[in-house]
C-alpha cells in the first residue's frame, strides 16, 4: 500500500474546508485544513504537504502572496500548488500564473475535475 | 491684403486645434498679431454660473493661463459687452464709469489707455468677451473696425464654442464611462462573493447524490437535484450578468488571435453534444474560414446560441451549425427546427433579461442574458448577428465575422490600444521588425521568443508583407527601456536574428485616430536603422 499523499488546504471558508476533505479522504488523500495564509505558511514549514490547494481571497495573507512565497523558496518551489477561488476572470488566472501556481480551477467544482487536477499534478511531480 | 489673408490662415490653424487651452493661447496670438494691441484676454462664459472667466491672457508684461479673474454677466465693461452683444471700444478705459479696476492688479490696469471689448456670439448665444487693450497710448486698433474682423471673431466665436462643447462632451463621457466602471466592479465583488456559497450549496447536494449521507429515496433525489440544478442556473446569472457589465463599462479586454471557427465548432461540439441529445446535431462546413477572434468569448456565442436552439427544438428536432465564407465575412448559422419566434419577439430578442416563452414541454428557463451576451460580443469583434425564424418551423441564428487579415488585425488591436492608452492617460508606442532587403527571418520562431518577453498587454501582430508589429502601451519615458528590452530578446537568441531585422518604432500622437501615418514613420525608422547596420 503506498502512503497517503498529503494535501495542504487552504481556505478561509469552513464549509467548503469540510466539503472539499471529505472528498479527497474518499479518494484517499490525508487532508490538512488551513484557515488563513499565515498558517498555510507555517504549515508547510512544520509539516511538508505533497500538494497545496490554495485559495486566492485569504485573510492576514492573500492567496497570491503565499503562492509567490512558496515559489520563490528554494525549499518549497516543487511543491505543486492548486489554485482554487471563486475569481473566474481572465486576469486572475494570469496573475496567479505568473505567481507561480502549477494550476488554476474555478468555484463551483465538479469533484471529479478536482481529483483528476490532484492526479495530474502529483503524477506531474514524482517523475520529476 | 496681407493681413486678411494672415487671418484665414490663422483661422484654418484654429479649426483644427481641439485642446480648448491651446486654442486659446493661440487665438490671442492671432489677434494680437491682428490688431496691434498689447495685450489681449479671451473670456468664456460658463452659461451655468453666467460668469465671464479669463481663460488666457497674452501680450506685454502677461502671458499666462486664465482662471482667477471672473465677472458676472452685466458686471464691468465685459460683463455689458456680453449682455448687450455689442463691441465697446474706450480710449480711456480707467476714465469709464463702467470699468472695475482689478484690485490685485491695481497699477497695471490703471495704465490702460485703450480698452475694446468685443463680444463672441456663435448662433445667437455670447460664448465670450475679447478684450484688446494698449497701454502706452490710446490707439483705435483699425483692424476691428473692418467687416473682415467682425467675420474673423464670428468664426473665432464658433470655434471656441466647438471646443467648449467638446470639452462639456469629454466631461460626461468620462463621468458615464467612470460610473459604468463602478457598476462594473460591484457587479464583479457580487459574483465573487456568490460564488462561494453557491459552490458549497451544489457541492454538499452533489455529495448527497453520490451517497455521501446514506442512500436516498426516489424523491429525496428529485428534491436534491432541484437545489443543484437551480443553484447552477444562479450561476450561470451571476457569472453571464458580470460578463455584462464589464461590456457595458467597456473593461471586458478580448485576448484575440488568428482562429480556425471549424476547430471552435468541433471543441463545442465534443462538449455540447450530451446537451444537445437526444436532438440531432449536425455541422456542415463549405469552407474553414480563420477571423480574429478571442476563443473564449467567441466560444460562449456558439455554446449560447446552441443552448438556446435546445431550449426552442424538441426532442425529435435536429440542430445545424453551417460554416462558410461570404464575401470577406465568415459566417456562422445555428438552424432548428424548433417552434419558431414571433416577429414581434424577434425585435426584443437581444435585449437584456427577455425570456421567451418555451413550450413547458421542452427545456428548462434560460437566465435571459444569454442572447445579449452574443450580441455584445459579436459587436466587440467588428461582426453582426441576425435572426430569421417562421413559427413552427425553426429558427436561423446568424452570426458574421470579418475574415483574418493581417492588417484588419492590426487595425483592430490598435483600436482598442489606442483607447486603452487613453483611458489610462498613458502613451501607445508601435514597434516594426521587419526583415532586412534578402535576409530570410522566421517570424513566427522570432514571434514566440517576443511572447514570451514583452509585457502582458503588448500585443504582437503580423505585419503584412513580412514582418512583426509590437503594440504597447507605455509612459513616453518607458521608451528605451522597451527598445533595449527588445533588443536584448533578440541579440541573445543564438540564431542571431538581429542582424537580419530592421527594428523601428513611433509613438502615437494622442490625436492620431489612423494607423497608416504612424506605421509609415516607424517603416521608414525600420529602413533607418537598417542601413546603420549595414554599415557597421
Amino acid at each position: 500500500m503506498e502512503k497517503k499523499a498529503r494535501v495542504l488546504l487552504v481556505d478561509d471558508e469552513p464549509d467548503l474546508v469540510q466539503m472539499v476533505s471529505v472528498r479527497l479522504t474518499a479518494a484517499g488523500y490525508e487532508v490538512v485544513p488551513a484557515y488563513d495564509g499565515q498558517r498555510a505558511l507555517d504549515q508547510v514549514k512544520q509539516n511538508r504537504p505533497d500538494l497545496i490547494i490554495l485559495d486566492l481571497m485569504l485573510p492576514k495573507l492573500d492567496g497570491y502572496k503565499v503562492c509567490r512565497l512558496l515559489k520563490f523558496d528554494e525549499r518549497t518551489k516543487t511543491i505543486p500548488v492548486l489554485i482554487f477561488t471563486a475569481r473566474a476572470q481572465v486576469e486572475d488566472v494570469t496573475l496567479a500564473t505568473e505567481c507561480g501556481a502549477d494550476a488554476y480551477l474555478t468555484k463551483p467544482f465538479e469533484a471529479k475535475t478536482l481529483l483528476d487536477k490532484l492526479q495530474e499534478l502529483l503524477g506531474a511531480g514524482k517523475k520529476e | 491684403m496681407k493681413k486678411i489673408s494672415s487671418a484665414e490662415q490663422w483661422l484654418s490653424r484654429l479649426e483644427e486645434q481641439l485642446n480648448l487651452e491651446q486654442l486659446m493661447e493661440n487665438c490671442c496670438q492671432a489677434l494680437l498679431e491682428l490688431s496691434g494691441a498689447d495685450r489681449c484676454s479671451i473670456m468664456v462664459l460658463d452659461s451655468d454660473t453666467d460668469q465671464l472667466t479669463v481663460r488666457w491672457a497674452q501680450g506685454s508684461r502677461v502671458k499666462r493661463k486664465g482662471g482667477s479673474l471672473k465677472f458676472r454677466v452685466g458686471e464691468g465693461l465685459c460683463g455689458w459687452v456680453a449682455r448687450s452683444q455689442k463691441a465697446y471700444c474706450s480710449l480711456d478705459a480707467t476714465r469709464e464709469p463702467r470699468f472695475v479696476p482689478q484690485k490685485t492688479r491695481a497699477r497695471k490696469f490703471r495704465q490702460v489707455k485703450t480698452l475694446c471689448c468685443l463680444p463672441l456670439v456663435a448662433q445667437g448665444r455670447t460664448v465670450g468677451v475679447v478684450n484688446l487693450s494698449s497701454f502706452s497710448s490710446s490707439q483705435k486698433f483699425p483692424w476691428i473696425r473692418q467687416v473682415k474682423a467682425r467675420r474673423f471673431l464670428d468664426r473665432l466665436a464658433q470655434v471656441i464654442a466647438h471646443a467648449t462643447l467638446l470639452r462639456e462632451a469629454q466631461v460626461v463621457t468620462d463621468r458615464l464611462r467612470q460610473q459604468a466602471k463602478t457598476t462594473s466592479e460591484t457587479v464583479a465583488q457580487v459574483s465573487h462573493e456568490v460564488r462561494t456559497p453557491l459552490a458549497l450549496m451544489m457541492e454538499a447536494a452533489q455529495q448527497l447524490l453520490d451517497g455521501f449521507g446514506g442512500p436516498l429515496t426516489e424523491e429525496h433525489q428529485m428534491r436534491v437535484q432541484m437545489i443543484k440544478s437551480q443553484a447552477d442556473r444562479m450561476l450561470r446569472l451571476v457569472t453571464e450578468l458580470l460578463d455584462i457589465s464589464r461590456i457595458e463599462a467597456g473593461r471586458l479586454a478580448l485576448q484575440r488571435e488568428e482562429l480556425s471557427l471549424a476547430d471552435l465548432i468541433q471543441d463545442v461540439r465534443s462538449r455540447y453534444q450530451p446537451l444537445v441529445s437526444p436532438r440531432t446535431l449536425k455541422i456542415e462546413t463549405d469552407s474553414v474560414p480563420t477571423v480574429y477572434g478571442d476563443r473564449t468569448r467567441l466560444t460562449q456565442v456558439v455554446e449560447n446560441l446552441l443552448t438556446n436552439a435546445v431550449k426552442f427544438t424538441p426532442p425529435d428536432g435536429s440542430i445545424t451549425v453551417r460554416l462558410k465564407t461570404r464575401g470577406r465575412s465568415a459566417e456562422l448559422a445555428v438552424e432548428d427546427t424548433g417552434v419558431g419566434i414571433s416577429s414581434k419577439d424577434q425585435k426584443r430578442l437581444f435585449q437584456k433579461f427577455i425570456q421567451l416563452k418555451v413550450p413547458a414541454s421542452l427545456g428548462a428557463r434560460g437566465t435571459g442574458l444569454g442572447l445579449t451576451i452574443v450580441k455584445e460580443v459579436v459587436h466587440l469583434h467588428e461582426g453582426s448577428v441576425h435572426v430569421s425564424s417562421e413559427q413552427g418551423q425553426g429558427t436561423t441564428f446568424t452570426v458574421q465575422l470579418p475574415l483574418y487579415t493581417p492588417s484588419l488585425a492590426l487595425a483592430q488591436e490598435f483600436r482598442v490600444m489606442r483607447e486603452q492608452a487613453a483611458r489610462e492617460g498613458r502613451a501607445l508606442a508601435v514597434q516594426l521588425l521587419r526583415a532586412k532587403p534578402g535576409a530570410k527571418v522566421p517570424f513566427q520562431k522570432v514571434r514566440e521568443l517576443l511572447a514570451k518577453q514583452v509585457a502582458r498587454d503588448d500585443r504582437i501582430l503580423e505585419y503584412p508583407g513580412g514582418g512583426l508589429a509590437v503594440f504597447s502601451v507605455l509612459d513616453a519615458s518607458g521608451l528605451p527601456a522597451m527598445r533595449r528590452r527588445l533588443e536584448e530578446n533578440l541579440s541573445r537568441h543564438p540564431d542571431g536574428f538581429l542582424g537580419r531585422i530592421g527594428w523601428g518604432w513611433a509613438l502615437v500622437p494622442k490625436e492620431e485616430t489612423t494607423l497608416p501615418g504612424v506605421l509609415t514613420l516607424a517603416e521608414r525608422r525600420c529602413e533607418g536603422t537598417q542601413a546603420e547596420r549595414a554599415k557597421t
